[in-house]
């Protein structure tokens, strides 16, 4: 078996799981000291990396980084590598430093929702009138909550105050211009991840041949 | 509780159909999952971490931009003439400088925490949440949050690098 057959993916700055963390430069870490310890055992045993078969050794995997971001905008992009950068500077050994990877398009920066208090919300549920409401709010849209218990408890608050909020006009202008921006993104990202899976099967593909010399 | 939450029962049925069926998924859920636009709902409120530990953040991009070459002459005379922790006079020489760029904003500066590894681990798992949260959406991320305090050191920091809008 070839013993570098292996693929990785993932985002260190999605480890959200408590308590388990990884980065690829610990990856390439651990790659790299089992090569090294490999070539100590092979030269106990007399014998040098060279009489080996190359699928037999450890080899430090190459890292690919992908930077173009097929799922959303810059105006998303530009907030989430913020984030990333204070992650950088703070905890620098628990995230990856990479480049900061762009869309193809530009788009509405996040919102953040300031005049809302608690004191705000009762008029905002009170004044609001829902029934005029022509947004659709399904499968597309999602609430994210800590934890579902208490998310299940404020959705219903949490459906009015978007109910709410959705009526105003700065709404359904972001609304249009998403709606253009989506139909855009189906075809990019319906082109670009074909084209993705046929540099992943060409590769695998090479792989399987590497490692198989037959 | 739910009365708590409405004023009037009725209100949730007074709620368009479509509304009723909003899908809510904790970020656990949503990891790996993708949607048009996401709601992100009281994220800091419902954080195990304290404000103190939010305000972190102001410190941290204050002094970045202190390191910065478009630091003022000013800034870099006050440092060199107090004799206090450099940490924190880099924070202090941020303050005033802040005040210039909160005039702008509609949030004022939070008071910046120094920051300190072990105190404010917590910090590592609640950033990295977030960003898993908001890189949910194709099209639109909108953060509502009850808790001012925890949300403000974060949504200043946001909107003092143009990296969000206040949508009020």
């Amino acid at each position: 078996m070839d013993k570098n057959a292996l693929f990785f993916t993932g985002d260190t700055c999605q480890t959200i799981a408590r308590g388990v963390g990884f980065r690829f430069e610990d990856l390439t870490t651990m790659f790299f000291q089992l090569g090294e310890q490999q070539r100590k055992e092979l030269s106990a045993r007399g014998l040098r990396p060279d009489d080996m078969p190359k699928r037999a050794l450890v080899q430090v995997p190459r890292v690919n980084q992908l930077s173009v971001n097929y799922r959303t905008h810059n105006g998303i992009l530009g907030a989430a590598s913020q984030i990333v950068s204070l992650l950088l500077e703070l905890f620098p050994h628990s995230v990856d430093a990479l480049e900061k990877d762009v869309g193809h398009f530009n788009g509405p920066l996040p919102t953040l929702l300031t005049d809302t208090s608690k004191d705000d919300l009762s008029i905002l549920l009170c004044g609001s009138d829902p029934q005029h409401s022509q947004i659709e709010f399904g499968a597309h849209q999602v609430v994210l909550v800590r934890d579902q218990v208490r998310g299940r408890l404020r959705s219903a608050q949490w459906r009015t105050l978007s109910a709410q909020w959705t009526l105003s006009a700065q709404w359904r202008t972001l609304s249009a211009q998403s709606r253009t921006l989506s139909a855009q993104w189906r075809t990019l990202s319906a082109q670009s991840r074909t084209a993705e899976d046929c540099e992943g099967l060409a590769h695998a593909d090479s792989r399987l041949r590497s490692s198989c010399p037959l | 509780m739910l009365a708590d939450c409405l004023p009037h029962q009725a209100a949730k049925e007074r709620l368009p159909a479509e509304l009723q069926s909003a899908l809510t998924l904790t970020i656990f859920e949503a990891k790996g999952l993708e949607f048009d636009d996401v709601f992100l709902f009281n994220f800091f409120a419902d954080s195990p971490a304290d404000d103190r530990t939010w305000r972190v953040i102001t410190s941290s991009w204050a002094r970045s931009r202190d390191e910065s070459p478009t630091d003022t002459a000013a800034a870099r005379e006050r440092e060199r003439a107090s004799g206090r922790e450099r940490c924190s006079e880099r924070a202090s020489a941020a303050d005033v400088a802040d005040e210039a760029e909160g005039a702008e904003l509609s949030i004022q500066a939070p008071r910046p925490e120094s920051f300190d590894r072990q105190r404010h681990s917590l910090l590592n798992e609640e950033l990295k949440m977030l960003y898993t949260a908001m890189t949910r959406a194709r099209v639109k991320v909108v953060i509502y949050d009850q808790h001012e305090e925890k949300r403000r050191p974060l949504f200043h920091y946001l909107l003092v690098k143009a990296s969000a809008a206040d949508g009020h």
